[in-house]
């Protein structure tokens, strides 16, 4: 799942960037899965502490990755770009900011409060690891894309 | 079918149906002319897919080489390169220098041998290049053919990976805001984690 849009329940900020992962770099390593992009993405303080009725609210906006790091990463990703301390409680754009290059990407595991299943109570089996290495893969060819680009 | 009518067109001239070249990348033939001075003007250009951005680059040289023995020709020459709706720049300096191997026409192929060596304008980042590999020429009937199978090294990139496993919250935060102050220049911010799907909680 590749997000453009992340809201973190740490600084309670939604970051918008341009997300420099495309499904296109992930789609070619995938032979089940699915790639999903222009997803919105929700960083809570524990998984285990959600419930259905919450997290509904947050399915109607638009959101459908749930996950633990992204909003710590994208608020310190912020005072990297700019020379002040995160926000809180607003919608924080790093579009423009054009220092260095932003990906975000995730691998689902499961689905939560759907067959009993929460984040981090079942093992990857085939469908993880074959998701959570073509996000690696992914991540690996940009990083060397770029630098080869870069040094001609 | 765009596709198969320059397949087509390509074997009717016995062209190469494809390249793996860039704009700056030409054929080299093994046969070194003893004594021989050249000017030598190279100029390619390329137009890029529209997902890797759709612009134009294009890439130029001027060089002069010599023959200097029977079997030795060197070449010295400059590039430039522009890219998009940049202006044209110098990109590099490079040595050539190339190696006849087998006396022309006497085997089937003509082998020779090249070496090369790039000084990038920006060579404190970018590092300085070798590529070397054989050169082969021989001909089938009317068709003479070429194959240049190049090998390069990357001799020195100063980039550097730095992997942070797996902080959750906002050890996040504080792991990479600590490595940021530790670094002069940030390329690339990569984020890879596990998550849940909210859809199927909404749907069951």
């Amino acid at each position: 799942m590749i997000s453009k849009v992340v809201h973190d329940e740490h600084s309670t900020n939604t970051y918008l960037f341009r997300n420099a992962l495309t499904a296109a770099d992930v789609q070619p390593f995938m032979k089940h899965g699915t790639v999903l992009d222009n997803q919105k993405a929700l960083t809570v303080r524990s998984a285990f502490l959600q419930n259905r009725e919450y997290m509904d609210v947050f399915y109607r906006e638009g959101y459908t990755v749930m996950e633990m790091e992204g909003g710590p990463y994208l608020s310190a990703t912020y005072e990297i770009a700019e020379p002040r301390r995160h926000p809180s409680n607003e919608i924080v754009s790093l579009v423009d900011q054009n220092m260095f290059e932003l990906g975000v990407i995730h691998y689902a595991s499961d689905t939560p409060y759907s067959r009993r299943q929460s984040l981090l109570s079942k093992s990857l089996s085939y469908f993880g690891v074959e998701s959570t290495y073509g996000c690696a893969i992914a991540i690996a060819r940009r990083i060397f894309a770029s630098e080869l680009a870069r040094i001609g | 079918m765009q596709k198969q009518f320059r397949l087509l067109a390509a074997v009717t001239l016995g062209l190469p149906a494809f390249a793996l070249a860039g704009p700056s990348d030409y054929v080299r033939v093994p046969a070194v002319e003893y004594g021989e001075r050249e000017i030598d003007i190279k100029y390619g250009t390329e137009k890029m897919k529209d997902s890797e951005g759709g612009e134009r680059e294009s890439a130029g040289s001027l060089g002069f080489g010599y023959g200097a023995t029977p079997w030795w020709f060197t070449e010295a020459y400059v590039k430039y390169e522009k890219e998009g709706s940049s202006k044209t720049k110098y990109d590099a300096f490079e040595w050539e220098n190339k190696f006849q191997l087998t006396e022309t026409n006497k085997y089937f192929a003509d082998v020779g041998f090249f070496v090369e060596l790039e000084v990038p304008k920006e060579r404190h980042e970018e590092g300085y290049e070798i590529a070397f590999g054989p050169l082969f020429q021989f001909d089938t009937g009317p068709l003479r053919w070429n194959l240049n199978p190049v090998f390069e090294k990357l001799v020195h990139s100063r980039a550097l990976l730095v992997n942070i496993d797996y902080p959750l919250g906002m050890a996040a935060y504080h792991h990479l805001s600590a490595v940021a102050l530790g670094v002069d220049e940030l390329r690339g911010i990569y984020i890879m984690g596990k998550a849940a799907t909210l859809k199927a909680a909404s749907a069951t």
